[in-house]
């Protein structure tokens, strides 16, 4: 397996790793999920505000891995990003059903409204997912405002861009723009990071 | 050199925006361009970079899952790979084969024994001509037997003889033919049924799976199926669902969203009714309902068997979470009320009143899929209804008429 030039020693040990997966090694599975499975776990709670269906995807996530560990294709992001990619188009996917489906409105007060709150009563739970959220929303505060908002309903909320347009009533192409703008702003903030 | 609008497409491939045509259309540039395939992956370490020193709690429970379930995949795939639902369908099509395979057999022992019986036949018939050609054997008893009157008749006899052998024959074989067309027209009537069931399994699974995915950890859940006034009472009122979302829910059939992994009710032993693949508590239900009697051909079949989406009855299940007090609700076909709207009341008990749960959403042809909550501790539905309230009325009995009653 040929590695980019810009992969760190992690990304070349956990390609390793994928590498040995691929021709069946377990104990390579076990490298890597414990390399990843916190910040992975942090993102996909924050994607789904679900603790339950988080750790689902995370283990999903695995296995498809272990099952597309062959796939693997260094030149298109480390494999940390390859891991965050499979999850976090299949945590979009479910966030996407759940938000076609409409909960039945109460008609008065004597009817209770479903809200997210109440859907996982517990507490701890709640704050740990507000953390989580927190945390990636922080990664996100040195865009503007707008690259900002759209960034985080891409990526937190699994908005398309046609959607995002649609929702803030802002032209498809400035979307995109600030889309590009926010994960360039990103790039650079990670590169001025590591000098 | 890329420009600034594949430049943009990559922030969208990055991001998980891209879709169909468009998806397909940019993995093909990325195949083709280093260079791309450079921005992509410096888009993705960037949005990365932050979220990935995100260190929550360590999750060993997590990794021991993962290994159960690879065990599992690889004692349910086998050492070849090969996955539970090619080898379920390879089952049902070994199945056909052998069921032609058979009949092929069949019709060539029965042509080998005709052509043996017809060139023993034929021999004796050539004897019987010889005799009467040759020269009668003074010598021998059998030339007095032998005479030429007689071994015409016997001759005639004989073709007679075959004759009758032959129409035999062709009404066997018309026979075979006809008991092949009754096979395939039967297969193909259960591989509707199947296709149907199929669909059914696959659009309810998208609508029940995400909010019950995980299953694994419900303490406990409820299931009751809804039909309407005029079906309450009837041994063939329900769909099922109750089975359904119950074999969703305890995870005894492995359901994956995809026509290619299904696993349902598949009947798969025989084309018959009678035959519907064993352990299927839906498919017990179905076939009850259609009675022992009835076989595939069964024009009663389709109308009897066929999923609610194909359906014009109303009908629908809800599946209640102990552990999390939600509950899910499905409902298929539900009458347009005219003057007001449909309202969802539930009860704990057959004794208490039921509760006001809300309004349910207008919906496309009825059919549509809701969550709700119920303002009570440690509430477990035992009745649901949905009745047609008046508008603007404060309701807190059901007053209207009853569109779907469960159990």
């Amino acid at each position: 397996m040929i590695l980019p030039p810009d992969y760190t020693a992690e990304d070349r040990k956990a390609a390793g790793w994928i590498d040995q997966m691929a021709g069946g090694g377990m104990e390579a599975l076990d490298s890597l999920y414990g390399l990843y499975h916190r910040p992975l776990l942090g993102l996909f709670g924050a994607i789904l505000k679900d603790d339950f269906a988080a750790e689902e995807v995370l283990q999903d996530t695995f296995l498809r891995a272990w099952n597309q560990a062959g796939r693997f294709d260094p030149e298109l992001g480390t494999p940390f990003a390859w891991l965050a990619t499979i999850g976090k188009r299949m945590a979009i996917d479910r966030l996407r059903r759940q938000r076609a489906r409409p909960a039945i409105q109460p008609e008065s007060m004597e009817h209770p409204e479903i809200s997210e709150d109440n859907y996982s009563g517990d507490a701890r739970e709640r704050a740990h997912r507000q953390l989580e959220a927190q945390w990636i929303r922080d990664c996100f505060s040195e865009l503007t405002e707008s690259q900002q908002e759209v960034v985080e309903l891409a990526f937190l909320q699994g908005y398309t861009h046609h959607e995002i347009a649609e929702k803030l009533g802002k032209p498809l192409g400035t979307v995109k723009s600030d889309l590009y703008r926010g994960l360039m702003h990103l790039r650079k903030a990670f590169l001025d990071g590591n000098d | 050199m890329t420009d600034r609008n594949t430049e943009e497409t990559a922030a969208l491939y990055v991001l998980g925006l891209l879709r169909d045509e468009e998806l397909r259309a940019f993995e093909a540039d990325l195949a083709r361009s280093p260079e791309l395939r450079t921005r992509v992956r410096e888009l993705s370490t960037g949005l990365d970079a932050g979220y990935r020193r995100f260190q929550g709690p360590e999750r060993p429970d997590l990794l021991n899952r993962i290994h159960s379930s690879l065990e599992a995949e690889t004692a349910v795939t086998g050492p070849a790979g090969q996955a539970p639902s090619s080898r379920r369908s390879s089952r049902f099509w070994s199945l056909t084969w052998g069921i032609a395979a058979g009949i092929l057999l069949v019709l060539n022992l029965f042509l080998v024994a005709k052509m043996s019986r017809q060139g023993a036949g034929r021999g004796t018939a050539e004897s019987i001509a010889s005799v009467e050609l040759s020269p009668p054997d003074p010598t021998g008893p059998e030339a007095a037997v032998n005479a030429p009157g007689q071994n015409i008749e016997t001759l005639h006899a004989r073709i007679k003889g075959l004759e009758s052998d032959v129409l035999k024959r062709d009404s066997w074989l018309e026979k075979i033919w006809n008991d092949k067309q009754q096979l395939i027209r039967e297969n193909e009537e259960v591989k509707s049924y199947n296709h149907d069931w199929q669909e059914e399994y696959v659009r309810l699974a998208s609508r029940v799976l995400p909010f019950f995915d995980s299953n694994g950890r419900m303490s406990r859940f409820t299931v009751i199926e809804l039909v309407d006034s005029e079906s309450l009472g009837r041994a063939d009122a329900g769909f099922g669902f109750a089975d359904l979302a119950g074999r969703f829910l305890t995870g005894e059939s492995a359901i994956a969203q995809g026509e290619g992994d299904f696993i349902g009710p598949t009947l798969e032993e025989e084309p018959a009714l009678a035959s519907v693949a064993a352990g299927s508590s839906l498919a017990a239900v179905a076939r009850d309902r259609m009675g022992q009697s009835r076989q595939a051909g069964d024009p009663a079949l389709a109308e009897a068997a066929a999923p609610p989406s194909h359906s014009d009855r109303a009908a629908g299940f809800t599946v209640w979470r102990d552990d999390d007090q939600k509950g899910f609700l499905d409902l298929y076909n539900l009458p347009a009320v005219e003057t007001g709207h449909p309202f969802l009341w539930v009860r704990g008990s057959d004794l208490d009143p039921y509760l006001p749960v809300g309004r349910i959403p207008s919906m496309e042809d009825g059919n549509g899929s809701f969550f709700y909550s119920v303002d009570e501790p440690d509430f477990t539905p035992t009745g649901i209804l949905i009745t047609a309230e008046p508008e603007g009325a404060q309701v807190t009995q059901p007053t209207g008429s009853v569109l779907l009653q469960g159990p």
